[in-house]
């Protein structure tokens, strides 16, 4: 069952929902900041009956310079690790207030914004924890700028392979420090936390599916999550007027599926759809990857050997994006006895 | 656990639900703020196990299990999440509860702070325990020291029945308009947590008349009332948000004495000086000062010593934050000799004692007539403290009085050479 | 020589967050080795307020140097948000001359806020003082105006472009005030870098030939008043940090972020299809939908990122073009699509004229 709600499908309908800024100009956030770009989305698609919660972070600290704001929503700080915790106690909160006659029966949305490191890395468990509680209504967005960027762009589990931050410095020892591969997040929400009705990728570069995907999850209810890759001028290294060619790249090169779980139907979406489908063919990481100076140390060499991962999520993943598990992998693998 | 409720006790809980007469229980001091929070009627708590306050959530479990509380129950993922949950409740405009010990209470640390600094009325139970390394379950009351800085209410309770009063007067203040801050029930591990005791719950009823609900005002979070709640600042604007904190804790003075007054006069239990218990100390040379259940061994031992004819007392420190200064000087300046037991430790602090100690000292620089003092660190680690003890400390105390010097400021009293 | 006599000298190094942070860091590292090298002692240290940097952002960088003195004669001087004065003010990026916007509240600061009487407002820049006046506001005291020869110097977070403008800059110092920073000094230090010839004649090229200096008198400039803001105190903020939050539609009336621009976008209407795109790429949700279905920036809170350049279909239909080619700033902006409606054949007339100044799109597009 697809949920019923009004979705967007060209960018005149945009023009035409969605015109009403809740999250408007006046932030400190860099020229060309796409995680800006995704509050300005999620807040048009979520609407004025919304609580919003913001992780320290760049999309906090940035955002918001006290004694004024660039928010019309209802908004409140929450530490570093507790965007879970702070969706859970604001939705429960609402929940015994309704019932206990103190709010008005009405739905209020209840949207925690967290950076890759606040969520991925230093809120996972709160986040997870809160994944489970499937009687409150509310929505995670991890803005992923793949850095613990508020605090000048240092390693975070999100960074990718290879990538120069300022605690994986590329010196004459050691070319790449960040060895690590990225975390699959969206994935490990929705692998991990099945009674999840609504887990999805997206990126500001392809508002039209961000907007629809942020309108679903909150139509949908429960918790929900969404994960968005955002293209951060300063961190990655590239003119600010790129940020949106950079987030194009980003999934035209395979590197970033735009996908969606509803209700444990998975299911590829826009540009991601259509690589899929043959439709397109994806475009060399390398075009992605020479366009950041936070790459300018890798070889050749270390281009292919991402171009290589990326192919394989893509040919030999049992789902692109999100089961890294082979296909060739026997299902269900049994051992021998005796 | 969460020992269900039995027959009796249900009868009990649905005559003060529904009635306007008091009941009277058996139960730990955890049960005890279990009923109060029923009383009071919170919104939503959230949970996590560590001894010795766990009771009071498997004691609230039950309770909504049972269907005398309404109320979102949140088991957390730690106490960090468990904080920052009732945090962001209570910002909606729900009465919350929390709570938690030792470690638990520190790992929370980092969302207690913002508790206090965005000024919500949170009521916390601390039900005191040694910090890690290595693992203990026994009292300190080092946990809650943690927070003595940072804007927190923090009140020590000896009795069952002085922990259910504490918790519905703790609301009262904490939700004042002119306070607005949270409140830490301390609660002795295992001699208060842990120990049965007869107490009385006050009828619903009553609570409503002497507890208003709470009211956020303007800084309710909900989409009809558009605000930012503590967006990045600089240092343009931090020490006018840190003054605010300051008046609002020196107010608390003034509302926490009209809270007792009321309270005396909606359920006729007067507990006279909301600040500190004096006991015996009028005429006293020495008197012993102390937090928690430690008061019980102490009154023992100034019963026994009276009757031989020494003339002590004893100063229980109810509430710690706001510290109860002039109630300090009153009732100590007059003796020769103060004798502060410390359940705690400060290394390194400026006389190497514990931190009751030093903070008496501090208040006691601006009275006329300054006594010795003595410091005794005791009954660390759930160590027992009994009135033999007691009156061994006294002994030392009043030796210190004939002689008119004190020949060791900070004794680690029972410490192994 | 207009520095004042002091033993203590205080410099100012302004620049764009981000784009010429390496650029700013080694020039205030740079002038304290310098500095040292000749026997005095300095500091620097960068201006916290600005820190974490974001693209574009206004930043500051200050240099604190004492003459032939102990250390402790800088007591006074560390452990400073900022200093009260500054005898020379260096700005790395013409545009930042059109104001700083750096905390909400603020407002819009002069460049040469911190700038004493008599002080040097030292600019990198391709124009004359002359020209550069325009975007000046005046003030109630003298000061002169130097400027070093040179491009915008612009690199990214990994990146410092090695162009010669650290180097040209400290030329210009020992040129315009020998007694900070002499050229020896200057020689001594570039010469302990790679590169130490290269170095040294740039610093030379500049001292010798680079620059342009005017004396400008009070009330020469642009006629903007700084009004320092009024601060409510405790007992008028809300409490638990929570402020009021903004209407829809509304913009922060408190901080605008429109000082992060050294490009602005500018839009052909005539050509403009009305397709929306740039309204929804903008980051800084700039654009403002007129009635007839136009999308205008509101100049006023554009960073100038060039998004909006790069996403309209339309070739040249959204320019980017040099702020330093527009007399406006300081908060006031023009409103282009009023300027159109009112007058098409000036408006495009205008456009015209701007467009061979205008940035070059991505490649990909075209
Ligand atoms: C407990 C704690 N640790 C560290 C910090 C310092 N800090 C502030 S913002 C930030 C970065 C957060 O990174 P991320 O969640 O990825 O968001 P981004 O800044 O990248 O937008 C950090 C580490 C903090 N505020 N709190
Ligand atoms: S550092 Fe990156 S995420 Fe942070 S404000 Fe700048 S562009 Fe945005
Ligand atoms: S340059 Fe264009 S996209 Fe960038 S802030 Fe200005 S109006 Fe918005
Ligand atoms: S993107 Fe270009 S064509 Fe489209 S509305 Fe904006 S200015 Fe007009």
């Amino acid at each position: 069952m697809t949920v019923q709600v009004r979705l967007a499908r060209t960018v005149k309908d945009l023009l035409q929902m969605a015109q009403t800024e809740y999250y408007n100009s006046g932030h400190r956030t860099c020229q060309g900041c796409e995680s800006a770009m995704v509050l300005r989305w999620i807040a048009k698609a979520a609407g004025p009956n919304t609580i919003v919660i913001g992780a320290t972070g760049c999309m906090y600290v940035a955002n918001t310079t006290y004694y004024t704001t660039s928010w019309a929503l209802p908004w409140i700080h929450t530490q570093l690790s507790s965007t879970g915790s702070a969706v859970v106690g604001t939705a429960a909160a609402i929940k015994a207030l309704i019932e206990k006659g103190k709010l008005p029966n009405e739905r209020i949305n209840v949207i925690g914004i967290c950076g890759d490191l606040g969520c991925a890395d230093a809120g996972l468990s709160e986040v997870s924890n809160a994944m489970t509680h499937t009687k409150y209504n509310f929505l995670i967005i991890m803005y992923d700028n793949e850095s613990s960027a508020n605090t000048d762009i240092q390693e975070t589990t999100m960074t990718p392979y290879g990538a120069l931050t300022s605690f994986s410095p590329s010196g004459r020892q050691i070319r790449v420090m960040k060895y690590r591969w990225k975390k699959n997040m969206a994935a490990m929400i929705a692998v991990g936390h099945p009674e999840v009705k609504y887990v999805a990728t997206a990126i500001a570069t392809d508002p039209i599916d961000l907007y629809n995907k942020v309108k679903k999850a909150l139509e949908i209810g429960g918790p929900t999550f969404i994960h968005t890759l955002d293209p951060c001028p300063k961190g990655w290294g590239f003119d600010p007027k790129y940020s949106h060619e950079i987030g194009k790249l980003a999934v035209e090169t395979g590197i970033w599926p735009l996908f969606e779980i509803e209700n444990g139907k998975f299911r590829l979406t826009s540009t991601s759809a259509r690589i899929a489908s043959g439709e397109l063919k994806r475009k060399p990481v390398k075009e992605y990857i020479r366009r950041q100076s936070r790459f300018k140390h890798l070889t050749d060499e270390d281009i292919e050997y991402i171009q290589r991962k990326v192919d394989e999520m893509w040919e030999k993943w049992l789902i692109p994006g999100l089961i890294p598990l082979t296909k060739e992998l026997p299902y269900p693998e049994t051992t021998k006895s005796g | 656990m969460g020992m269900a409720v039995s027959a009796l006790e249900a009868k009990r809980l649905e005559a003060v639900l529904k009635g306007d007469e008091e009941v009277e229980v058996v139960g730990t001091g955890t049960d005890a703020v279990a009923y109060a929070l029923m009383l009071v009627d919170i919104d939503v708590t959230a949970a996590y196990p560590i001894r010795p306050y766990s009771g009071v959530m498997e004691r609230v479990a039950r309770l909504i299990a049972d269907g005398y509380l309404k109320a979102e129950y949140i088991v957390a993922a730690h106490e960090h999440d468990q904080f920052e949950i009732v945090k962001h409740a209570s910002a909606v405009g729900a009465r919350t509860f929390v709570g938690s010990s030792g470690v638990g209470w520190l790992l929370a640390i980092e969302a207690i702070v913002p508790i206090s600094m965005d000024r919500y009325p949170v009521v916390a139970l601390i039900g005191n325990r040694a910090l890690d390394d290595p693992g203990a379950y026994g009292v300190e009351h080092n946990d809650a020291l943690m927070v003595r800085d940072v804007g927190w209410l923090l009140v020590w309770v000896d009795t069952a029945q002085e922990a259910l009063d504490t918790t519905l007067i703790a609301y009262r203040v904490a939700e004042d308009p002119r306070v607005m801050l949270p409140v830490g029930i301390s609660m002795d591990g295992a001699f208060l947590t842990h120990s049965e005791h007869v107490f009385k719950i006050p009828p619903k009823s009553k609570v409503q008349k002497f507890l208003p609900p709470y009211d956020l005002g303007n800084r309710r979070l909900h989409p009809s009332n558009v605000i930012s709640v503590a967006p990045q600042v600089n240092e343009d604007w931090v020490m006018e948000l840190r003054k605010q904190v300051d008046e609002a804790m020196k107010n608390a003075r003034k509302v926490i004495e009209e809270a007792y007054r009321d309270f005396a006069k909606i359920f006729g239990r007067d507990y006279g000086n909301p600040f500190v218990e004096p006991y015996m100390v009028e005429d006293a040379d020495v008197i012993m000062v102390g937090m928690g259940t430690v008061s019980k061994p102490i009154k023992e031992a100034v019963r026994r010593l009276r009757a031989r004819g020494e003339r002590v007392g004893f100063l229980r420190i109810r509430w710690f934050r706001p510290f109860p200064t002039e109630d300090v000087i009153r009732y100590l300046s007059g003796a020769r000799v103060v004798a502060v037991v410390d359940r705690d430790y400060s290394f390194g602090s400026p006389f190497d004692g514990g931190v009751l100690y030093t903070e008496i000292r501090s208040a006691l620089y601006e009275a006329e007539h300054r006594p010795l003092m003595i410091n005794f660190i005791g009954g660390l680690g759930g160590r027992e403290i009994t009135y033999n003890d007691a009156i061994n400390m006294f002994n030392i105390a009043l030796d210190a009085a004939r002689k008119g010097r004190v020949e060791q400021r900070v004794i680690w009293y029972g410490v192994r050479e | 020589m207009s520095v004042q006599e002091t033993n203590i000298y205080t410099l100012e190094i302004i620049y764009r967050g981000v784009h010429q942070r390496h650029l700013a860091r080694n020039l205030a590292r740079g002038i304290v080795y310098a500095a040292r090298m000749e026997g005095s002692v300095a500091l620097s240290y960068q201006r916290y307020g600005d820190d974490p940097e974001r693209d574009g952002v206004p930043a500051k960088y200050f240099v604190v140097i004492a003459k032939g003195a102990s250390e402790e004669v800088l007591d006074a001087e560390a452990a400073r948000v900022e200093p009260d004065y500054v005898d020379i003010s260096i700005v790395l990026d013409d545009s930042i001359l059109k104001g700083i916007e750096s905390w909400a509240w603020q407002g819009i600061q002069p460049v040469h806020l911190k700038l004493r009487a008599n002080g040097l407002l030292i600019v990198v820049s391709r124009r004359s003082p002359e020209e550069l006046l325009k975007y000046i506001p005046a003030r109630d005291t003298p000061y002169t105006l130097v400027v070093v020869q040179g491009d915008r110097s612009i690199g990214d977070f990994w990146t410092f472009p090695d162009d010669g403008t650290l180097e040209r800059v400290m030329g210009a110092i020992a040129r315009v005030a020998p007694n900070v920073l002499s050229l020896e000094g200057v020689k001594k230090y570039l010469s302990s870098l790679d590169k130490p010839e290269v170095r040294v004649n740039r610093a030379l090229e500049a001292y010798q030939s680079l620059i342009k200096m005017r004396d400008v008198k009070p009330g020469e400039g642009l006629p903007y008043k700084y009004e320092p803001p009024h601060l409510p105190g405790w007992k008028d903020m809300m409490i638990g940090g929570a402020i009021p939050g903004l209407r829809p539609n509304q913009r922060n009336p408190y901080f605008t972020g429109g000082t992060a621009k050294h490009y602005r976008p500018v839009i052909n209407f005539d050509k403009c299809i009305k397709c929306s795109l740039c309204w929804v790429y903008c980051p800084d949700s700039v654009f403002e939908i007129t009635p007839d279905g136009y999308f205008n920036p509101v100049l006023a809170y554009c960073k100038g990122c060039g998004i909006c350049a790069e996403v309209c279909p339309v070739p040249d239909t959204i320019i980017m073009v040099d702020e330093m080619e527009f007399e406006d700033g300081y908060g006031k902006y023009i409103d282009e699509y009023r300027y159109w409606k009112e007058n098409r054949e000036a408006y495009r007339r205008w456009f015209e004229s701007l467009l061979p100044k205008a940035q070059v799109i991505s490649v990909r597009k075209r």
